[in-house]
Protein backbone atom coordinates (compact mmCIF):
# COMPACT_ATOMS: atom_id res chain seq x y z
CA UNK A 1 0.00 0.00 0.00
CA UNK A 2 3.06 2.35 1.05
CA UNK A 3 4.38 1.65 -2.86
CA UNK A 4 1.25 2.75 -4.21
CA UNK A 5 0.69 5.78 -1.66
CA UNK A 6 4.67 6.74 -3.27
CA UNK A 7 3.69 6.45 -6.81
CA UNK A 8 0.42 8.29 -6.53
CA UNK A 9 2.38 11.18 -5.29
CA UNK A 10 5.18 10.77 -7.86
CA UNK A 11 2.61 10.83 -10.66
CA UNK A 12 0.16 13.28 -9.24
CA UNK A 13 3.47 15.67 -8.97
CA UNK A 14 3.99 15.35 -12.35
CA UNK A 15 0.33 15.90 -13.67
CA UNK A 16 -0.36 18.94 -11.19
CA UNK A 17 2.18 20.99 -12.63
CA UNK A 18 1.12 20.93 -16.24
CA UNK A 19 -2.35 20.98 -14.77
CA UNK A 20 -2.03 24.21 -12.65
CA UNK A 21 -1.26 26.07 -16.30
CA UNK A 22 -4.73 25.29 -17.76
CA UNK A 23 -6.30 26.08 -14.79
CA UNK A 24 -4.29 29.61 -14.35
CA UNK A 25 -5.08 30.27 -18.14
CA UNK A 26 -8.88 29.05 -18.32
CA UNK A 27 -9.12 31.38 -15.50
CA UNK A 28 -8.08 34.73 -17.42
CA UNK A 29 -8.92 33.81 -21.14
CA UNK A 30 -11.94 31.43 -20.18
CA UNK A 31 -10.98 28.28 -22.69
CA UNK A 32 -9.18 25.19 -22.18
CA UNK A 33 -6.25 25.41 -24.10
CA UNK A 34 -5.23 21.75 -25.53
CA UNK A 35 -2.25 23.15 -27.22
CA UNK A 36 -0.77 23.68 -23.23
CA UNK A 37 -0.23 19.84 -23.62
CA UNK A 38 2.14 20.67 -26.46
CA UNK A 39 3.63 23.10 -24.52
CA UNK A 40 4.88 20.27 -22.23
CA UNK A 41 6.19 18.10 -24.89
CA UNK A 42 8.12 21.05 -26.42
CA UNK A 43 9.33 22.13 -22.84
CA UNK A 44 10.92 18.51 -22.51
CA UNK A 45 12.34 18.56 -25.84
CA UNK A 46 13.54 22.06 -24.76
CA UNK A 47 14.93 20.87 -22.00
CA UNK A 48 16.75 17.92 -23.44
CA UNK A 49 18.61 19.70 -26.24
CA UNK A 50 19.67 22.30 -23.85
CA UNK A 51 21.31 19.39 -21.68
CA UNK A 52 22.74 18.25 -25.34
CA UNK A 53 24.45 21.69 -24.82
CA UNK A 54 26.25 20.08 -21.95
CA UNK A 55 23.42 22.31 -19.22
CA UNK A 56 23.10 20.93 -15.90
CA UNK A 57 19.65 19.75 -15.65
CA UNK A 58 18.38 23.13 -13.42
CA UNK A 59 19.57 25.44 -16.10
CA UNK A 60 18.49 23.31 -18.90
CA UNK A 61 14.93 23.22 -17.23
CA UNK A 62 15.08 27.27 -16.45
CA UNK A 63 15.88 27.43 -20.16
CA UNK A 64 12.96 25.51 -21.76
CA UNK A 65 10.79 27.20 -18.99
CA UNK A 66 11.51 30.64 -20.74
CA UNK A 67 11.55 29.78 -24.09
CA UNK A 68 8.06 27.56 -23.53
CA UNK A 69 6.95 30.92 -21.78
CA UNK A 70 7.82 33.17 -25.13
CA UNK A 71 6.32 30.18 -27.17
CA UNK A 72 3.20 30.94 -25.49
CA UNK A 73 2.82 34.07 -25.73
CA UNK A 74 3.64 33.99 -29.67
CA UNK A 75 0.81 31.48 -29.93
CA UNK A 76 -1.71 34.13 -28.14
CA UNK A 77 -0.17 37.02 -30.35
CA UNK A 78 -0.47 35.24 -33.16
CA UNK A 79 -3.98 32.88 -33.20
CA UNK A 80 -5.88 33.27 -29.08
CA UNK A 81 -5.52 36.95 -29.50
CA UNK A 82 -7.38 38.13 -32.64
CA UNK A 83 -10.04 35.58 -31.59
CA UNK A 84 -10.72 36.87 -28.12
CA UNK A 85 -14.17 37.89 -29.35
CA UNK A 86 -15.14 34.31 -30.42
CA UNK A 87 -16.99 31.87 -28.40
CA UNK A 88 -14.92 29.92 -25.60
CA UNK A 89 -15.67 26.85 -27.89
CA UNK A 90 -14.47 28.09 -30.92
CA UNK A 91 -11.13 28.89 -29.25
CA UNK A 92 -10.92 25.51 -27.98
CA UNK A 93 -11.29 24.56 -30.96
CA UNK A 94 -8.40 26.50 -32.32
CA UNK A 95 -6.32 25.71 -29.86
CA UNK A 96 -6.60 21.78 -31.17
CA UNK A 97 -5.39 23.18 -34.14
CA UNK A 98 -2.58 25.03 -32.74
CA UNK A 99 -1.95 21.42 -30.76
CA UNK A 100 -1.58 19.71 -34.33
CA UNK A 101 0.58 21.69 -35.23
CA UNK A 102 2.98 21.25 -32.38
CA UNK A 103 2.61 18.02 -32.39
CA UNK A 104 3.96 17.71 -36.24
CA UNK A 105 6.39 20.27 -35.77
CA UNK A 106 8.11 18.17 -32.70
CA UNK A 107 8.12 15.47 -34.65
CA UNK A 108 9.46 16.94 -37.65
CA UNK A 109 12.27 18.85 -35.61
CA UNK A 110 13.18 16.45 -33.68
CA UNK A 111 12.17 13.06 -34.95
CA UNK A 112 10.06 10.55 -34.06
CA UNK A 113 12.10 8.41 -31.93
CA UNK A 114 11.89 8.02 -28.66
CA UNK A 115 14.60 9.79 -26.05
CA UNK A 116 15.68 9.20 -22.59
CA UNK A 117 17.16 11.55 -20.39
CA UNK A 118 20.54 10.33 -19.16
CA UNK A 119 20.02 10.77 -15.09
CA UNK A 120 21.87 8.48 -12.40
CA UNK A 121 19.02 7.36 -9.48
CA UNK A 122 19.76 6.08 -6.23
CA UNK A 123 17.27 3.55 -4.85
CA UNK A 124 15.51 3.88 -1.38
CA UNK A 125 13.76 1.17 0.42
CA UNK A 126 11.06 2.32 2.62
CA UNK A 127 9.87 -0.80 4.57
CA UNK A 128 8.76 -2.82 1.09
CA UNK A 129 8.23 0.12 -0.85
CA UNK A 130 10.96 1.50 -3.45
CA UNK A 131 11.55 5.16 -4.10
CA UNK A 132 14.48 6.66 -6.40
CA UNK A 133 16.09 9.78 -6.17
CA UNK A 134 14.71 11.24 -9.40
CA UNK A 135 11.27 10.53 -7.41
CA UNK A 136 12.17 12.52 -4.72
CA UNK A 137 13.57 15.37 -7.09
CA UNK A 138 10.34 15.13 -8.88
CA UNK A 139 8.15 15.74 -5.84
CA UNK A 140 10.90 18.50 -4.11
CA UNK A 141 10.35 20.33 -7.42
CA UNK A 142 7.08 19.94 -7.81
CA UNK A 143 6.49 21.17 -4.28
CA UNK A 144 9.36 24.09 -4.46
CA UNK A 145 6.98 25.19 -7.88
CA UNK A 146 3.74 25.23 -6.71
CA UNK A 147 5.03 27.69 -3.53
CA UNK A 148 6.87 30.06 -5.86
CA UNK A 149 3.28 30.16 -7.95
CA UNK A 150 0.93 30.73 -4.82
CA UNK A 151 3.82 33.44 -3.66
CA UNK A 152 3.55 35.24 -6.75
CA UNK A 153 0.16 34.97 -6.91
CA UNK A 154 -0.66 35.81 -3.21
CA UNK A 155 1.97 38.02 -2.09
CA UNK A 156 3.31 39.84 -5.16
CA UNK A 157 1.30 43.19 -6.52
CA UNK A 158 1.32 41.47 -10.23
CA UNK A 159 -0.22 38.08 -9.13
CA UNK A 160 -2.78 39.91 -6.89
CA UNK A 161 -3.43 41.81 -10.32
CA UNK A 162 -3.66 38.55 -12.20
CA UNK A 163 -6.42 37.22 -9.93
CA UNK A 164 -8.68 40.60 -10.38
CA UNK A 165 -8.08 40.06 -14.00
CA UNK A 166 -9.35 36.50 -13.22
CA UNK A 167 -11.75 37.77 -11.12
CA UNK A 168 -13.22 40.84 -13.22
CA UNK A 169 -11.58 41.96 -16.10
CA UNK A 170 -13.87 45.06 -17.20
CA UNK A 171 -12.99 46.04 -13.34
CA UNK A 172 -9.52 45.03 -13.55
CA UNK A 173 -8.90 47.31 -16.29
CA UNK A 174 -10.80 49.97 -14.94
CA UNK A 175 -8.79 50.00 -11.91
CA UNK A 176 -5.68 50.92 -14.37
CA UNK A 177 -4.69 47.36 -14.51
CA UNK A 178 -3.34 46.58 -17.85
CA UNK A 179 -5.52 43.47 -19.51
CA UNK A 180 -3.23 42.68 -22.29
CA UNK A 181 0.38 42.79 -19.82
CA UNK A 182 -0.98 40.69 -17.53
CA UNK A 183 -2.54 38.05 -19.46
CA UNK A 184 0.73 38.17 -21.84
CA UNK A 185 2.32 37.40 -18.30
CA UNK A 186 -0.35 34.61 -17.63
CA UNK A 187 0.75 32.93 -20.54
CA UNK A 188 4.33 33.15 -20.06
CA UNK A 189 3.84 31.52 -16.46
CA UNK A 190 1.33 28.48 -18.21
CA UNK A 191 3.98 28.02 -20.75
CA UNK A 192 7.01 27.86 -18.04
CA UNK A 193 4.98 25.45 -15.95
CA UNK A 194 3.67 23.24 -19.11
CA UNK A 195 8.03 22.92 -19.59
CA UNK A 196 8.60 21.98 -16.32
CA UNK A 197 5.98 19.57 -16.02
CA UNK A 198 6.76 18.07 -19.15
CA UNK A 199 10.19 17.72 -18.16
CA UNK A 200 9.88 15.84 -15.15
CA UNK A 201 6.86 13.73 -17.03
CA UNK A 202 9.79 12.91 -19.67
CA UNK A 203 12.31 12.35 -16.91
CA UNK A 204 10.32 9.38 -15.55
CA UNK A 205 9.08 7.93 -18.25
CA UNK A 206 10.57 9.30 -22.10
CA UNK A 207 10.81 11.74 -24.17
CA UNK A 208 8.62 11.01 -27.60
CA UNK A 209 6.20 13.44 -29.51
CA UNK A 210 3.14 11.31 -28.31
CA UNK A 211 3.71 11.55 -25.33
CA UNK A 212 1.07 13.81 -25.52
CA UNK A 213 -1.61 11.29 -25.69
CA UNK A 214 -0.04 9.82 -22.45
CA UNK A 215 -0.51 13.86 -20.47
CA UNK A 216 -3.74 14.95 -22.01
CA UNK A 217 -6.38 12.81 -20.63
CA UNK A 218 -4.66 12.15 -16.88
CA UNK A 219 -3.91 16.30 -17.23
CA UNK A 220 -7.61 17.24 -18.18
CA UNK A 221 -9.10 15.10 -15.72
CA UNK A 222 -7.24 16.57 -12.90
CA UNK A 223 -8.75 19.97 -13.93
CA UNK A 224 -11.87 19.19 -14.75
CA UNK A 225 -12.26 17.24 -11.15
CA UNK A 226 -10.43 20.47 -9.54
CA UNK A 227 -13.06 22.77 -11.36
CA UNK A 228 -10.84 24.12 -14.16
CA UNK A 229 -10.25 27.65 -12.67
CA UNK A 230 -9.21 26.57 -9.88
CA UNK A 231 -5.07 26.11 -9.19
CA UNK A 232 -5.23 24.59 -5.93
CA UNK A 233 -8.38 22.21 -7.68
CA UNK A 234 -6.09 21.60 -10.40
CA UNK A 235 -3.61 19.80 -7.56
CA UNK A 236 -6.10 18.41 -5.60
CA UNK A 237 -7.77 16.86 -8.68
CA UNK A 238 -4.42 15.89 -9.75
CA UNK A 239 -3.88 14.00 -5.99
CA UNK A 240 -7.15 12.47 -6.01
CA UNK A 241 -6.79 11.24 -10.31
CA UNK A 242 -3.36 9.49 -9.18
CA UNK A 243 -4.44 8.14 -6.41
CA UNK A 244 -7.41 6.35 -7.79
CA UNK A 245 -5.56 5.14 -10.49
CA UNK A 246 -2.91 3.97 -8.97
CA UNK A 247 -5.32 2.05 -6.51
CA UNK A 248 -6.89 0.73 -9.60
CA UNK A 249 -4.09 -0.69 -11.22
CA UNK A 250 -1.50 -1.44 -7.95
CA UNK A 251 -3.90 -3.25 -5.82
CA UNK A 252 -4.65 -7.50 -5.81
CA UNK A 253 -8.19 -7.32 -6.55
CA UNK A 254 -7.64 -11.36 -6.74
CA UNK A 255 -6.38 -11.96 -3.33
CA UNK A 256 -9.11 -9.60 -1.86
CA UNK A 257 -12.05 -12.09 -3.46
CA UNK A 258 -9.97 -15.15 -3.80
CA UNK A 259 -6.68 -16.86 -3.43
CA UNK A 260 -5.63 -16.26 -6.92
CA UNK A 261 -4.16 -12.90 -7.97
CA UNK A 262 -5.69 -10.97 -10.79
CA UNK A 263 -4.81 -6.87 -11.17
CA UNK A 264 -6.43 -4.59 -13.61
CA UNK A 265 -4.29 -4.41 -16.55
CA UNK A 266 -2.20 -1.41 -16.63
CA UNK A 267 -3.89 -0.33 -20.11
CA UNK A 268 -7.00 0.95 -18.02
CA UNK A 269 -5.21 3.20 -16.47
CA UNK A 270 -6.93 6.28 -19.26
CA UNK A 271 -10.26 4.88 -18.63
CA UNK A 272 -10.01 5.54 -14.88
CA UNK A 273 -9.25 9.13 -15.96
CA UNK A 274 -12.21 9.33 -18.41
CA UNK A 275 -14.20 7.40 -15.55
CA UNK A 276 -13.32 10.22 -13.13
CA UNK A 277 -14.06 13.13 -15.30
CA UNK A 278 -17.55 11.76 -16.23
CA UNK A 279 -18.30 11.27 -12.56
CA UNK A 280 -17.56 14.62 -12.39
CA UNK A 281 -18.91 16.27 -15.13
CA UNK A 282 -22.78 14.23 -13.97
CA UNK A 283 -22.45 15.39 -10.38
CA UNK A 284 -20.52 18.60 -10.14
CA UNK A 285 -20.98 20.72 -13.46
CA UNK A 286 -21.69 23.78 -11.08
CA UNK A 287 -17.85 23.76 -10.31
CA UNK A 288 -16.96 24.17 -13.77
CA UNK A 289 -18.43 27.17 -14.09
CA UNK A 290 -16.99 29.60 -11.29
CA UNK A 291 -14.24 31.79 -11.91
CA UNK A 292 -11.53 33.20 -11.06
CA UNK A 293 -7.90 32.21 -9.65
CA UNK A 294 -8.39 29.99 -6.66
CA UNK B 1 -20.35 70.14 -37.04
CA UNK B 2 -21.64 72.75 -34.63
CA UNK B 3 -20.76 71.87 -30.79
CA UNK B 4 -23.58 72.20 -28.41
CA UNK B 5 -23.18 75.42 -26.71
CA UNK B 6 -22.68 72.94 -22.72
CA UNK B 7 -19.69 70.84 -24.67
CA UNK B 8 -18.09 74.22 -24.58
CA UNK B 9 -17.02 74.67 -21.43
CA UNK B 10 -13.96 75.98 -20.64
CA UNK B 11 -11.94 74.04 -18.29
CA UNK B 12 -14.17 70.75 -18.22
CA UNK B 13 -13.33 68.32 -16.40
CA UNK B 14 -14.87 65.94 -18.89
CA UNK B 15 -16.26 67.14 -22.38
CA UNK B 16 -18.22 64.74 -24.71
CA UNK B 17 -18.41 66.56 -28.18
CA UNK B 18 -21.60 64.48 -30.04
CA UNK B 19 -20.42 61.20 -28.99
CA UNK B 20 -21.89 58.48 -30.43
CA UNK B 21 -21.31 54.84 -28.54
CA UNK B 22 -23.13 51.32 -27.81
CA UNK B 23 -22.15 48.07 -27.48
CA UNK B 24 -21.00 46.24 -30.86
CA UNK B 25 -23.61 46.97 -33.72
CA UNK B 26 -25.93 48.37 -31.32
CA UNK B 27 -26.00 52.27 -30.88
CA UNK B 28 -27.02 54.01 -27.24
CA UNK B 29 -25.80 57.33 -27.31
CA UNK B 30 -26.51 59.15 -29.80
CA UNK B 31 -24.10 62.36 -30.95
CA UNK B 32 -24.52 63.68 -26.97
CA UNK B 33 -22.90 65.87 -26.02
CA UNK B 34 -22.34 67.36 -22.81
CA UNK B 35 -19.74 68.68 -20.03
CA UNK B 36 -18.71 68.31 -16.54
CA UNK B 37 -17.56 71.11 -14.48
CA UNK B 38 -14.52 71.27 -11.93
CA UNK B 39 -15.87 70.74 -8.38
CA UNK B 40 -19.76 69.72 -9.23
CA UNK B 41 -21.98 67.00 -9.07
CA UNK B 42 -23.76 66.79 -12.06
CA UNK B 43 -26.91 64.11 -11.49
CA UNK B 44 -27.50 62.07 -14.99
CA UNK B 45 -30.83 61.37 -15.15
CA UNK B 46 -33.29 59.64 -17.37
CA UNK B 47 -35.87 56.54 -18.18
CA UNK B 48 -34.75 52.92 -18.46
CA UNK B 49 -32.93 52.53 -21.24
CA UNK B 50 -31.72 56.12 -21.81
CA UNK B 51 -28.19 55.71 -22.01
CA UNK B 52 -27.21 57.04 -18.26
CA UNK B 53 -25.15 54.13 -17.45
CA UNK B 54 -24.01 53.91 -20.90
CA UNK B 55 -23.14 57.39 -20.45
CA UNK B 56 -20.38 56.49 -17.53
CA UNK B 57 -19.20 53.19 -19.46
CA UNK B 58 -18.39 55.06 -22.83
CA UNK B 59 -16.46 57.83 -20.62
CA UNK B 60 -14.39 54.50 -19.01
CA UNK B 61 -13.85 53.12 -22.17
CA UNK B 62 -15.95 50.26 -21.86
CA UNK B 63 -17.94 50.68 -24.92
CA UNK B 64 -17.80 51.04 -28.46
CA UNK B 65 -17.06 54.57 -29.81
CA UNK B 66 -18.49 55.29 -33.15
CA UNK B 67 -18.43 59.21 -33.47
CA UNK B 68 -17.81 62.25 -31.91
CA UNK B 69 -15.06 63.37 -28.96
CA UNK B 70 -14.02 62.79 -25.62
CA UNK B 71 -12.10 65.21 -23.73
CA UNK B 72 -10.88 65.02 -20.31
CA UNK B 73 -9.17 68.57 -18.94
CA UNK B 74 -9.18 69.03 -23.19
CA UNK B 75 -7.02 66.21 -23.77
CA UNK B 76 -8.86 63.90 -26.52
CA UNK B 77 -9.13 60.78 -24.61
CA UNK B 78 -11.62 59.13 -27.29
CA UNK B 79 -9.45 56.44 -28.44
CA UNK B 80 -7.43 55.89 -25.51
CA UNK B 81 -8.00 51.91 -23.60
CA UNK B 82 -9.81 51.74 -20.23
CA UNK B 83 -6.42 51.11 -17.82
CA UNK B 84 -5.22 54.12 -19.79
CA UNK B 85 -8.02 56.23 -18.46
CA UNK B 86 -7.75 54.89 -15.25
CA UNK B 87 -4.48 56.01 -14.68
CA UNK B 88 -5.37 59.64 -16.81
CA UNK B 89 -7.50 59.69 -13.18
CA UNK B 90 -10.71 58.86 -14.25
CA UNK B 91 -12.64 56.83 -10.99
CA UNK B 92 -15.52 54.61 -12.09
CA UNK B 93 -17.73 53.15 -9.62
CA UNK B 94 -19.96 50.38 -11.49
CA UNK B 95 -23.41 49.65 -10.54
CA UNK B 96 -22.90 45.81 -10.59
CA UNK B 97 -20.19 43.60 -10.10
CA UNK B 98 -18.31 46.64 -8.57
CA UNK B 99 -15.48 44.60 -6.57
CA UNK B 100 -13.02 42.10 -6.92
CA UNK B 101 -15.90 38.85 -5.27
CA UNK B 102 -12.82 36.23 -4.94
CA UNK B 103 -10.36 38.46 -3.77
CA UNK B 104 -10.06 40.16 0.30
CA UNK B 105 -11.12 43.62 1.47
CA UNK B 106 -7.50 44.25 1.75
CA UNK B 107 -6.34 42.74 -1.83
CA UNK B 108 -9.25 44.95 -3.46
CA UNK B 109 -8.00 48.24 -2.13
CA UNK B 110 -4.66 47.15 -3.18
CA UNK B 111 -5.91 46.85 -6.60
CA UNK B 112 -7.12 50.42 -6.34
CA UNK B 113 -4.13 51.30 -5.58
CA UNK B 114 -2.19 49.23 -8.71
CA UNK B 115 -0.82 52.62 -10.13
CA UNK B 116 0.66 53.89 -7.12
CA UNK B 117 1.92 51.44 -4.92
CA UNK B 118 3.89 53.68 -2.88
CA UNK B 119 0.39 55.78 -1.74
CA UNK B 120 -1.48 52.57 -0.77
CA UNK B 121 -0.96 52.91 2.81
CA UNK B 122 -2.04 56.60 3.18
CA UNK B 123 -4.50 56.35 0.86
CA UNK B 124 -5.88 52.92 2.52
CA UNK B 125 -5.95 55.04 5.55
CA UNK B 126 -8.34 57.84 4.31
CA UNK B 127 -10.46 55.40 2.71
CA UNK B 128 -11.05 53.33 6.17
CA UNK B 129 -11.64 56.66 7.48
CA UNK B 130 -14.49 57.42 4.36
CA UNK B 131 -16.35 53.85 5.58
CA UNK B 132 -14.69 52.51 9.28
CA UNK B 133 -17.27 49.36 8.85
CA UNK B 134 -14.54 48.11 6.36
CA UNK B 135 -11.49 48.39 8.43
CA UNK B 136 -13.28 45.26 10.38
CA UNK B 137 -14.04 43.59 7.31
CA UNK B 138 -10.02 43.55 5.83
CA UNK B 139 -9.79 40.26 5.70
CA UNK B 140 -12.77 38.68 4.30
CA UNK B 141 -13.33 38.09 1.12
CA UNK B 142 -15.27 40.50 -1.18
CA UNK B 143 -18.18 38.39 -2.18
CA UNK B 144 -19.05 37.38 1.72
CA UNK B 145 -19.92 41.14 2.30
CA UNK B 146 -23.40 42.56 3.13
CA UNK B 147 -24.76 44.67 -0.19
CA UNK B 148 -24.06 47.53 1.83
CA UNK B 149 -20.18 46.75 3.19
CA UNK B 150 -20.07 45.82 -0.76
CA UNK B 151 -20.78 49.78 -2.42
CA UNK B 152 -18.85 51.07 -0.03
CA UNK B 153 -15.68 48.84 -1.04
CA UNK B 154 -16.46 49.76 -4.81
CA UNK B 155 -16.73 53.48 -4.00
CA UNK B 156 -13.57 53.18 -1.70
CA UNK B 157 -11.42 50.88 -4.04
CA UNK B 158 -12.06 53.47 -6.96
CA UNK B 159 -10.62 56.31 -4.11
CA UNK B 160 -7.37 54.55 -3.60
CA UNK B 161 -5.96 55.62 -7.02
CA UNK B 162 -7.25 59.08 -5.96
CA UNK B 163 -9.47 59.66 -9.18
CA UNK B 164 -9.43 63.52 -10.50
CA UNK B 165 -13.33 62.57 -11.90
CA UNK B 166 -15.37 60.53 -10.11
CA UNK B 167 -18.47 58.75 -12.02
CA UNK B 168 -21.21 57.04 -9.67
CA UNK B 169 -23.49 54.49 -11.37
CA UNK B 170 -26.41 54.12 -9.35
CA UNK B 171 -24.85 54.10 -5.49
CA UNK B 172 -27.90 53.67 -4.21
CA UNK B 173 -29.59 50.80 -5.88
CA UNK B 174 -30.42 47.24 -3.58
CA UNK B 175 -29.63 49.60 -0.52
CA UNK B 176 -31.42 50.14 2.65
CA UNK B 177 -32.79 53.62 3.58
CA UNK B 178 -29.64 54.04 6.28
CA UNK B 179 -27.11 52.38 4.10
CA UNK B 180 -28.11 55.08 1.26
CA UNK B 181 -28.04 57.69 3.81
CA UNK B 182 -24.06 56.51 4.75
CA UNK B 183 -23.42 56.57 1.01
CA UNK B 184 -24.53 59.71 0.12
CA UNK B 185 -23.06 61.21 3.11
CA UNK B 186 -19.76 59.87 1.85
CA UNK B 187 -20.03 61.14 -1.66
CA UNK B 188 -20.59 64.75 -0.05
CA UNK B 189 -17.51 64.24 2.22
CA UNK B 190 -15.31 63.03 -1.14
CA UNK B 191 -17.08 65.68 -3.07
CA UNK B 192 -15.61 68.78 -0.04
CA UNK B 193 -12.63 67.13 1.05
CA UNK B 194 -11.35 65.99 -2.45
CA UNK B 195 -12.85 68.47 -4.83
CA UNK B 196 -13.85 66.25 -7.24
CA UNK B 197 -16.51 66.52 -9.74
CA UNK B 198 -18.46 63.81 -9.61
CA UNK B 199 -21.08 62.36 -12.80
CA UNK B 200 -23.84 60.94 -10.77
CA UNK B 201 -26.28 58.29 -11.74
CA UNK B 202 -29.16 58.21 -10.11
CA UNK B 203 -32.67 56.58 -9.80
CA UNK B 204 -33.33 57.93 -6.56
CA UNK B 205 -34.05 61.42 -8.13
CA UNK B 206 -34.91 62.74 -4.39
CA UNK B 207 -31.58 61.60 -3.35
CA UNK B 208 -29.92 62.73 -6.12
CA UNK B 209 -31.45 65.93 -6.20
CA UNK B 210 -30.46 66.80 -3.14
CA UNK B 211 -26.41 67.04 -3.64
CA UNK B 212 -26.40 67.49 -7.09
CA UNK B 213 -25.74 71.14 -8.35
CA UNK B 214 -26.82 70.33 -12.03
CA UNK B 215 -29.09 68.05 -14.01
CA UNK B 216 -28.72 66.76 -17.10
CA UNK B 217 -31.92 64.49 -18.56
CA UNK B 218 -30.75 61.96 -21.26
CA UNK B 219 -33.66 60.82 -23.61
CA UNK B 220 -32.57 58.41 -26.32
CA UNK B 221 -29.08 58.66 -26.12
CA UNK B 222 -29.04 62.58 -25.92
CA UNK B 223 -28.69 65.49 -24.07
CA UNK B 224 -32.75 66.38 -23.82
CA UNK B 225 -32.85 68.90 -20.59
CA UNK B 226 -29.67 70.74 -18.75
CA UNK B 227 -30.16 72.78 -15.90
CA UNK B 228 -29.07 73.47 -12.09
CA UNK B 229 -30.21 71.29 -9.44
CA UNK B 230 -32.33 73.71 -7.57
CA UNK B 231 -34.18 74.34 -10.66
CA UNK B 232 -35.41 71.09 -10.99
CA UNK B 233 -39.37 70.64 -11.04
CA UNK B 234 -40.03 67.06 -10.29
CA UNK B 235 -43.36 66.84 -12.03
CA UNK B 236 -41.96 67.95 -15.60
CA UNK B 237 -39.31 65.53 -14.98
CA UNK B 238 -41.81 63.07 -14.35
CA UNK B 239 -43.36 63.78 -18.03
CA UNK B 240 -40.22 63.84 -19.53
CA UNK B 241 -39.20 60.22 -18.38
CA UNK B 242 -42.63 59.25 -19.54
CA UNK B 243 -43.25 61.43 -22.94
CA UNK B 244 -39.52 61.10 -23.84
CA UNK B 245 -39.81 63.77 -25.59
CA UNK B 246 -38.25 67.70 -24.55
CA UNK B 247 -41.77 68.32 -25.84
CA UNK B 248 -43.89 67.09 -23.09
CA UNK B 249 -42.16 68.93 -20.37
CA UNK B 250 -42.24 72.67 -21.41
CA UNK B 251 -41.13 73.85 -18.04
CA UNK B 252 -37.72 72.70 -18.58
CA UNK B 253 -37.41 73.73 -21.33
CA UNK B 254 -37.79 76.84 -19.94
CA UNK B 255 -35.25 76.93 -17.44
CA UNK B 256 -32.97 75.11 -19.72
CA UNK B 257 -29.27 76.68 -18.29
CA UNK B 258 -26.69 77.39 -20.68
CA UNK B 259 -23.16 77.73 -19.12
Amino acid sequence: MLQILLNSIVYASEIAVIAVGISLAYSVVRFANFAHIQYAVLGGYFTYAARGLGLGFPVATAISAVLTGLVAIIVERLVFHPLRGLRPEAKMIASWGVALAFRSGVAAVFGGAARVFDVETDTYLLGDAVITSLDLAVVATTIAAMVVLQLLLYRTRIGTGLRALADNRDLAATRGIPPDRLTALMWFLAGAFAALGGTLFALETRLQPDMDLQILLPVFAAVTIGGLSSIAGAVAGACILSLAQNIAIGVDFGAVLSSRSWFLPSQFRDTIAVAAMVLVLCFRPRQLRSGGVR
Amino acid sequence: MSVPPESRAAGAALRLDAVSAGYGPLVILDRLSMALRPDEILLVLGANGSGKSTLLKTVMGLTTITGGILHKDDVDITRWATHRRAAGGIGYVPQNNNVFAGLSVRDNLGMGAYLQPAKRAAAQEAVLDLFPRLRERLGATAGALSGGERRMLSIALTLMADPAVLLLDEPSSDLAPAMIDLVFAAIQRIRRERRIPVLLVEQNVARGLAIADRVVVLVRGSVAADMPAAAVQRDHLHALFLHGSVGAAPAIQAQRSVP
